[in-house]
């Protein structure tokens, strides 16, 4: 089979015929003439990003929207890292012995979904210095896509994994030490796969254990908002109105504490049977969907008004 | 009257076409990683619609597989335009002569 068919016909379907010729088919050309896993395998990658900038419709983009978008993901990429490092070492610490690289890299699954948007989030406010453009706004709610998608698979398949192998290796390391500790502990909420979750869930129900119910469905929901968390808290800070970099990295402040306050909100409701924990999960993403609708139609007003003052 | 913009990508393709006509990955392998393969032939695109460079499809060989490659060579107005645009840069770089105080 020729390479890059199925690419040429995907890039028919999502991009113009004018991009298609000018754009995409050159660059499949290219791909079809490569030799060797690592040429193809740069190849190909080079195709993806051509397909995305063609279907995203930002291959106008100028010198400046390039590097306002990689400015703001070498923050976001930092940012991250730097977070993650703080949510890390607090377990580490409170674990002397499982200090080490193992029990490191068994904590990255639960920092990573808290550490993603709250590097976003800074990265949008310190990175990008005033109102983004159109191409860059797109551009950024791909990169936000991806880092979502991310997230979710951390939470979804990572986090239960890399918890509970880390409750193993404190087990282990207690029952060296002649303490009476089962060898696999027993599973909370926070290790278990969403299968598993939503299995306790109905038996706890079935059972009439509500609070119980309440709490695992809180968790199960989460593993879906945080995800959606870093679209909302990004999508918000870049919709923002506002141009002056400290004032933009404060309510990048501001929005990632009101968003964990608004999670804990959201818990307490659930626990006192106030709100389904369906609505208590979401609660957080919901006040900030509302938040950047506001900051849409104030900024929308506010260029319109501009506009019409200067005609 | 405005002289057309010149990005420092659009600015070396038009140096490294202004020798020969080349297909894309040519010019990213003459430009030693200034030019990447994923963004070359959307900057190649806009050149074209800006009418810095035209291009054009290579003949293919009877029973060829696969896309033809596209060849790319400047404009007359785009040549003009990287003239106007290293004549500019070469003044700006010519600092004015000053004179000790007195």
């Amino acid at each position: 089979m020729i390479p890059g068919r199925v690419l040429h016909r995907v890039a028919a379907l999502i991009c113009s015929a004018k991009s298609c010729e000018q754009v995409v088919e050159p660059a499949i050309a290219d791909l079809q003439r490569e030799q060797g896993t690592a040429a193809l395998l740069g190849s190909y990658l080079a195709v993806l990003k051509v397909l995305g900038m063609c279907a995203l419709d930002i291959s106008d983009a100028t010198d400046d929207d390039r590097r306002a978008v990689k400015r703001t993901l070498i923050w976001a990429f930092a940012l991250t890292c730097a977070t993650t490092m703080l949510l890390v070492l607090p377990p580490l610490s409170s674990f002397p012995e499982v200090r080490g690289s193992v029990a490191a890299m068994a904590l990255l699954p639960q920092a990573l979904p808290l550490a993603i948007p709250i590097g976003l989030a800074f990265a949008v406010a310190v990175g990008l210095s005033g109102r983004a453009t159109m191409n860059v706004a797109k551009a950024m709610i791909l990169a936000m896509a991806a880092a979502s998608l991310l997230s979710f698979a951390t939470q979804v398949w990572g986090m239960p994994a890399g918890n509970q192998a880390f409750r193993t290796l404190v087990a282990e390391i207690a029952r060296s030490n002649g303490e009476l500790v089962p060898s696999n502990p027993q599973k909370g909420p926070n290790e278990m796969t969403l299968s598993e979750l939503s299995r306790d869930i109905s038996g706890f129900a079935a059972s009439g254990r509500h609070q119980m119910a309440r709490r695992y469905s809180w968790t199960f929901h989460l593993r879906f908002t945080l995800p959606v968390a870093v679209l909302a808290v990004a999508t918000f800070l870049l919709a923002l109105p506002v141009n002056r970099r400290a004032i933009r990295g404060l309510v990048a402040f501001v929005t990632c504490f009101s968003y964990w306050a608004l999670m804990y909100i959201g818990e307490f409701a659930i626990r006192r049977d106030y709100m389904t924990p369906f609505a208590g999960a979401w609660l957080p993403n919901m006040v900030l969907a509302a938040a950047t609708i506001v900051a849409l139609s104030y900024s929308t007003r506010r260029d319109s008004s501009a506009l019409a003052s200067h005609s | 009257m405005d002289i057309p913009r010149l990005s420092g990508t659009e600015h070396l393709i038009l140096q490294l076409l202004a020798g020969d006509e080349m297909f894309g990955l040519q010019l990213v392998e003459q430009s030693r990683g200034a030019l990447k393969r994923g963004t070359v032939y959307v900057t190649l695109g806009r050149m074209q619609d800006k009418g810095f460079v035209e291009s054009w499809t290579e003949k293919q060989a009877p029973g060829a597989i696969g896309l033809p490659r596209r060849l790319y060579r400047p404009t007359a107005y785009g040549l003009r335009v990287l003239e106007a645009w290293e004549a500019a840069a070469r003044t700006l770089k010519r600092r004015p002569q000053l004179r000790p105080a007195t």
